[in-house]
């Protein structure tokens, strides 16, 4: 196979290598006609100029990215641009320009005449730049007239463009696969054989629109839809780096689910996962949503600086808000102004000024976190009935009756002071009411209390664990963290493997005062006094009254405060979003080059200048930055969501690099179709995901066979006009739910903390942790994929090797790559072989062969084998028969009994066999 | 077990590759190995070399998505055609090695003066250390080329003239996960591919029945940054590095069920795939015909992989030399699989070996303890191994790379619950020795120089990119050409860096 290299760069320039049927640049100029810089000029400037007169080179002091710099002066003095005058442009005589030291581009071949002559006649119109087709808003587009074919707008956009094309559609998938076909799509499981019989008898467009109401109401479309968010989210059940330990995320993977479930509004969706804490008075679901950011790496490793691995989060978050919203790549944008797309270097610090002012800080406990007990569908009665019996063995109403379970349990344990501020090295940390224990105190640590009358108290008591305990001191200061000191508690050393509470006296002293409790090392050796020794963590402190406040705690009352801690232990925290107090707020600062180490000048909140403007009603905060995201002005967030949505039901986006809605992905194939989706999702739908869905999956477009005839392999290799449904390979969740299903082995079980099913031994040893894969016992075995155990330095090995991404980073698409290694997890895998086994046992007819063999086959595909395909697996029944027979050890372990049931064993190789055909792999 | 594509008529079989080449040709040079949606541009290993003398022959746009990991030519000739790199996890002591520092020696004990330790980070060290001189009794010249070692290498002292120390290493990381992403991803931080993945990418397998990118460890545990360090990041999993293991099947999912045997196996695939070749006469998808080939790939690899894995065939003299351990997860074992996976054309084999983390904390990694049996485990296997790998004419094409993440301080550590009788090390970024010896590299050369206390390179110093550029170079690859377009630009595994250390190339 030869190749043209001028092809290839043809292929380039257009930016989509395949898309050349009805997107070449049209090279021949009219005089008359205006110039569009998008369609003709951006690409020849693209192509030629702008590597050496983009973002970051600006030779010669000419970079063409922005109009205004465009038309400056050059280092030559001169402008290179005229506008309205090309034949005094330097920008077009050196194009053409007799000496090869001053023709551009510089050492390469010059531009063909035709090219060179649109760049004059662009610069004679006026030189004006247009901004990036997908930074202009979307405006409702003229929907083509429809034929008998279209059964919504979708078919109208797209017959028009297969027309365009010559390309006809293909005739409606027949009922059988149509139904697997949406039920995979929506929900990723199986039809069920009811429901395909039900369809068959009956395969109406009235019939079909209820069976795809019927699954958008299913609770496991959540679970399906989920799975996409949680590969943006980077989603993971651990830290991450060195140490890579456990941490509990699982409950905000269950918000993802119950969003998708509730059909939660997209702009809501998105509100409350970037600052749903900012909201008033935010819901503990809302608060828990901002765990969406929270999914950053942190690196427990010794000896690292936290506030580089914060700095890293925040950047990390900054890059997820904006591949995941605007399927804009803004990472370029951290070291030097954008290469391609208008954004500068100095506007990616200021977007970044939005994020940078969480409380959380690289901490080992991930602090701040919620406890997020009363979102777990828990019976709660009897700690309900506990706290009553405390408050009444208290004789006075302690908890609102409003509160959650947890906030009452902790008003009954804990009536200790809880800290407004601390200042822990990296900046000032609310303690919230939730006791939030603090990792890393440092030396000149402190925790404030405002206005506390002190003028009964004659004593404070600290509980802590501390390593350093014998250098150790806590000093309690009043009015100011150096002012009068009252007392000093002598730390003592508990290892950090418990935490013990010491009672100090202190003067008296009258009246309303300020308190700090400052941590300190008393000593000289100076080792101690840097950051990276800790003179002890607090986790609360008392102030003792002369007079007591309680009756002291009878037995019985211990024993009920013994239980209700217990409780409150168990319950899981998630870290989440919450802002320092404005007072504390950081500084953000330009990187120079990137380089968190080497910070240029400060600056405030902004959004790049060539997207929507942000409003001065909006807050500069987070949430100002969800209103600018989900606003109408938003060029982006609605076409990067339908397009999204898009790929998962079709098998490519609109725009095929969801990752990049810049200037060098690719072109959307349908623009209208993309444009008329987006705003009707946001102004008619209401951002209604389910809705949106449901539109996608009952047009014509998506209800045709999958068959490709050779015109249309030829013509559209990649089904980018749609005349055809696009086949496509299951991800790793729908392979494994899928058998499970088809089995019966699947639990339906829905969210709750991570599963581990069965893996190999030995894939997990990791540096520095003893944390076991321990397989789950029962159903748990058994659940959806999405529930298994995702652990970052060493992700389930199966579904790694079907393209799950590692979920470090946000990741917008997973490429489904053909492998021999995915052959060997299906045919290997213990998970794969039990299903077979539990689907032979299902299908086995006494003395009936060939009724097993159909039956493992409907049950897996449901339909009837064809003649050629039951013939084939009936000799590979008989031939594995006659080798059980005489094997019957093997017998046994195939099919998983004591005894050698040869028919079993045998007919499980037969669903093995069925379970890895490329039509089980694949949805057709 | 026949071919199953024999079972086509010939011209049912001609008709179907034809097809499949043609739909190649759509793709417009789209290296496929994705169901449709996820299309690599090849573009973008050739597209920025097309105007270059160098660029890849034409030949090498002979990609199939049945078969990504087809050799493919290199940008330029290449001296190497295969890599083993020894990974030696946690970072050993450069000063107890290789850079001999007899000042160092004079200074032991003595403060470390504050002009040391400005500006600089440490993962441990605070206040004002001590110095600590080289804990070792001899360091000595050996070979013609007069290379330093200390006595911890008895072995290694007969290969020094075929090797070239890089003694003026450095990096950027500090921490040992984001400094073992750095080496081997070309940054500190996650979801990169690695150096392997980027070959395998750029160079595709020699051997179709074996992984083109393998992984073994030893020591114990994984690198402290886990997988990551031998994951394919953004590129297609197809080049992930595939962990052989010593312990249970030696690669995940390779080991029939109990209730399977070779036979059997062989009618099971057969049977699918005549399936799916009615499925392909049905949809006419080429994706099926790859998928055919896949199982028929599988099927191959089971048997080819567990023979690569064994090592009892050796005759007995090859064990003695590397000292091998049948059975265990040991590096002499590894080194021993490394030399006959490279005789069997796997393009990359990745050893890491954990331990070399002497901080002086515990034991087992203290510079005046358990970092002698640390050398001792490595010393004479890989002394064999290029010993081996020369006997057989193999060390020409094999680039052999020895190294840690990061080099060690001339300062004790001074960690305050660290027990007083051991000595250890910090983690120091400003100076460590790489070794490399094979292909494409001049034999018997010491290259770079550290200060007098071995600090900081003075002389040819060498960042962690300009090795990676250096190995990519021998490999035939232009490291700035070998290139993934992704999430908007350009990614390679240099990022924005690096130079060839044009000096040490033979």
């Amino acid at each position: 196979m030869r190749m043209n290299f001028k092809t290839i760069l043809l292929g380039l320039s257009v930016g989509v290598v395949a898309a050349s049927v009805g997107y070449i640049t049209s090279c021949s100029v009219s005089k008359s006609n205006k110039l569009s810089f998008n369609n003709d000029v951006r690409p020849i400037l693209n192509k030629n100029c702008m590597s050496c007169h983009g973002g970051v080179k600006k030779a010669g002091g000419l970079s063409i990215l922005f109009r205004e710099e465009a038309l400056g002066v050059t280092e030559s003095g001169k402008p290179s641009i005229i506008p309205g005058d090309s034949k005094n442009s330097e920008f077009i005589k050196r194009l053409t320009h007799h000496d090869p030291e001053m023709r551009m581009p510089y050492k390469k071949e010059p531009l063909k005449p035709e090219e060179i002559e649109i760049l004059k006649k662009w610069i004679d119109q006026g030189a004006e730049w247009e901004d990036h087709w997908s930074l202009v808003v979307p405006k409702l587009p003229y929907v083509p007239k429809g034929t008998s074919w279209c059964k919504n707008e979708i078919d109208n956009f797209a017959f028009a463009k297969m027309k365009e094309v010559g390309l006809e559609p293909n005739p409606e998938a027949d009922p059988t696969t149509l139904i697997r076909r949406v039920s995979l799509d929506l929900v990723g499981l199986p039809p069920t054989q009811e429901d395909i019989d039900t369809f068959i008898k009956n395969p109406t467009d009235a019939q079909y629109a209820k069976y795809v109401d019927k699954l958008l109401a299913s609770p496991h479309f959540g679970e399906r839809w989920a799975v996409m968010w949680l590969d943006l989210a980077r989603y993971a059940d651990s830290k991450g780096f060195e140490k890579d330990v456990p941490r509990t995320m699982w409950p905000y993977r269950d918000y993802v689910i119950n969003a998708f479930n509730k059909d939660k509004p997209y702009d809501v969706f998105t509100t409350e996962q970037l600052a749903g804490d900012l909201l008033p008075n935010p819901s503990k679901e809302q608060l828990l949503a901002t765990a969406f950011h929270r999914n950053t790496l942190t690196n427990d490793e010794g000896g690292t600086d936290d506030e580089e691995f914060r700095t890293y989060a925040v950047l990390d978050r900054l890059n997820t808000t904006f591949d995941t919203w605007q399927g804009i790549t803004i990472g370029c944008v951290q070291c030097h102004s954008h290469p391609y797309d208008p954004i500068r270097h100095e506007e990616y610090y200021k977007l970044m000024s939005f994020l940078n002012n969480t409380a959380d800080a690289d901490r080992q406990d991930d602090s701040p976190k919620i406890y997020v007990g009363s979102m777990v569908n828990n019976d709660y009665s009897k700690y309900e009935s506990i706290i009553n019996q405390i408050e009444k063995m208290r004789g006075k109403k302690i908890v609102d009756d409003n509160d959650d379970i947890k906030t009452k349990a902790s008003k009954i344990l804990y009536p200790k002071l809880e800290a407004e501020l601390s200042d822990i090295a990296a900046g000032v940390t609310d303690i919230r009411p939730d006791k939030i224990i603090v990792n890393y105190v440092e030396h000149g640590s402190y925790f404030k209390y405002s206005n506390i009358d002190l003028s009964d108290v004659y004593a404070f008591s600290v509980n802590y664990e501390s390593m350093n305990g014998n250098h150790s001191i806590v000093e309690m200061h009043i009015d100011a963290i150096d002012g009068p000191i009252l007392g000093v508690c002598k730390v003592e050393n508990t290892q950090f493997k418990y935490f013990t509470t010491t009672k100090t006296d202190i003067k008296s002293t009258k009246g309303k005062h300020d308190v700090y409790f400052v941590f300190k090392f008393n000593t000289d050796d100076p080792r101690f006094k840097n950051n990276i020794y800790s003179p002890g963590n607090p986790d609360w402190f008392e102030l003792h009254h002369r007079t007591q406040k309680f009756a002291k705690q009878s037995k019985e009352e211990k024993k009920l405060v013994l239980a209700l801690n217990k409780f409150v232990e168990m319950q899981p925290q998630v870290p989440i979003f919450q802002d320092l107090p404005q007072s504390s707020k950081r500084k953000t600062h330009v990187f120079i080059r990137g380089n968190f180490m080497s910070k240029g000048d400060e600056v405030q909140t902004g959004v790049p200048g060539t997207f929507n403007t942000f409003k001065t009603e909006w807050p500069t905060n987070r949430l100002g930055l969800a209103k600018w995201l989900t606003s109408e002005e938003n060029p982006l967030t609605a076409r990067v969501a339908v397009n999204r949505f898009w790929e998962q039901i079709f098998g490519m986006g609109i725009v095929e690099t969801l990752e990049d809605f810049g200037t060098q992905g690719a072109k959307p194939s349908h623009p209208e179709l993309l444009d008329w989706l987006a705003i009707t999702y946001r102004n008619n739908l209401k951002w209604s995901t389910k809705k949106l869905l449901k539109m996608y999956v009952t047009s014509a477009t998506y209800r045709q066979s999958s068959s490709f005839s050779k015109e249309k392999l030829e013509k559209d290799p990649k089904n980018m006009y749609l005349s055809r449904a696009s086949r496509i390979r299951l991800n790793s969740e729908q392979l494994r739910d899928q058998s499970l299903a088809v089995s019966g082995l699947l639990s339906r079980k829905m969210g709750g903390p991570c599963v581990m099913p069965y893996q190999p031994d030995g894939v997990w040893q990791t540096v520095y942790s003893d944390f076991k894969w321990e397989t789950s016992k029962g159903e748990d075995r058994y659940r959806r994929g999405i529930y298994t155990f995702w652990r970052r330095s060493s992700p389930y090995p199966s579904m790694l090797t079907f393209d799950n991404p590692e979920r470090n980073v946000c990741s917008n698409r997973r490429l489904k790559t053909n492998t021999p290694l995915q052959a060997l997890v299906m045919l290997n895998d213990t998970v794969y072989i039990e299903a077979a086994q539990k689907l032979a046992q299902k299908a086995i007819s006494k003395d009936n062969i060939e009724l097993s063999i159909r039956t493992c086959y409907k049950k897996a595909l449901g339909k009837e084998p064809s003649k050629k395909s039951l013939d084939a697996l009936l000799a590979l029944y008989l031939k594995t028969e006659k080798f059980y027979f005489n094997n019957p050890d093997k017998a046994k372990a195939m099919c998983g009994k004591n005894i050698a049931d040869i028919p079993h064993a045998t007919l499980t190789v037969v669903a093995q066999t069925i379970m890895n055909t490329d039509e089980f792999v694949v949805r057709n | 077990m026949t071919n199953p594509s024999s079972k086509m008529s010939p011209s049912e079989l001609a008709f179907w590759q034809a097809e499949h080449l043609k739909a190649q040709t759509r793709r417009q040079f789209i290296w496929n190995v994705s169901s449709g949606i996820g299309s690599l541009a090849l573009a973008s290993v050739l597209g920025t070399s097309c105007s270059d003398k160098d660029s890849i022959a034409n030949d090498a746009l002979k990609f199939t998505s049945a078969n990504p990991l087809l050799a493919k030519a290199a940008q330029y000739a290449p001296k190497a055609k295969r890599v083993i790199y020894l990974h030696m996890a946690g970072a050993p002591s450069q000063l107890e090695l290789f850079d001999y520092k007899p000042e160092l020696a004079k200074l032991n004990g003595q403060d470390c003066p504050a002009s040391l330790l400005e500006g600089k980070r440490f993962a441990f060290l605070r206040g004002v250390p001590k110095m600590l001189g080289p804990q070792v009794t001899n360091f000595k010249q050996y070979g013609q080329s007069g290379a330093w070692l200390s006595e911890h290498l008895p072995h290694f002292k007969e290969v020094v003239d075929e090797v070239t120390f890089l003694k003026a290493m450095h990096t950027d990381e500090f921490n040992h996960a984001p400094a073992q992403l750095l080496v081997h991803t070309g940054t500190g931080r996650f979801g990169r591919p690695s150096m392997g993945s980027w070959v395998t990418y750029g160079l595709g397998s020699e051997n179709e029945n074996l992984p083109g990118f393998m992984v073994l460890c030893s020591g114990g545990k994984t690198p402290d940054a886990g997988k990551s360090v031998w994951g394919s990041g953004f590129l297609p999993t197809v080049y992930q590095g595939v962990q052989c293991r010593s312990a249970g099947e030696p690669v995940l999912y390779i080991q029939d069920p109990n209730g399977h045997d070779r036979e059997l196996k062989g009618d099971i695939i057969e049977s699918i795939n005549e399936l799916n070749r009615e499925e392909l006469g049905q949809y006419q998808d080429p994706e099926i015909l790859t998928r055919i080939q896949q199982y028929e790939m599988a099927y191959k690899m089971q048997v080819s992989v567990p023979e690569a894995m064994d090592i009892k065939g050796e005759p007995e003299y090859i064990h003695e030399m590397y000292g091998t351990e049948p059975g265990k997860s040991a590096f002499s074992n590894n080194c021993l699989l490394a030399r006959r996976l490279v005789e069997m054309g796997v393009r990359f084999v990745q050893l890491f070996h954990w331990g070399w983390d002497s901080h002086g904390a515990v034991k087992d990694e203290a510079l005046n303890a358990g970092f002698a049996d640390q050398c001792k485990t490595v010393d004479k296997a890989m002394t064999a191994l290029i010993k081996d790998l020369k006997q057989r004419g193999l060390l020409d094409e094999t680039l052999v790379v020895w190294g840690g993440e990061f080099g060690r301080t001339p300062m004790r550590e001074n960690r305050v619950n660290s027990p007083a009788e051991l000595v250890g090390r910090d983690h120091n970024l400003g100076a460590f020795t790489v070794w490399m010896a094979g292909g494409g590299i001049k034999p018997g050369l010491s290259y770079g120089e550290t200060d007098p206390i071995g600090m900081e390179g003075i002389k040819n110093r060498v960042h962690v990119h300009d090795l990676q550029a250096t190995i990519l170079h021998t490999l035939g690859l232009n490291h700035e050409k070998l290139t993934y377009h992704f999430q908007g630009r350009d990614f390679r595994l240099t990022d924005v860096h690096g130079k060839v250390v044009k000096d040490i190339l033979a």
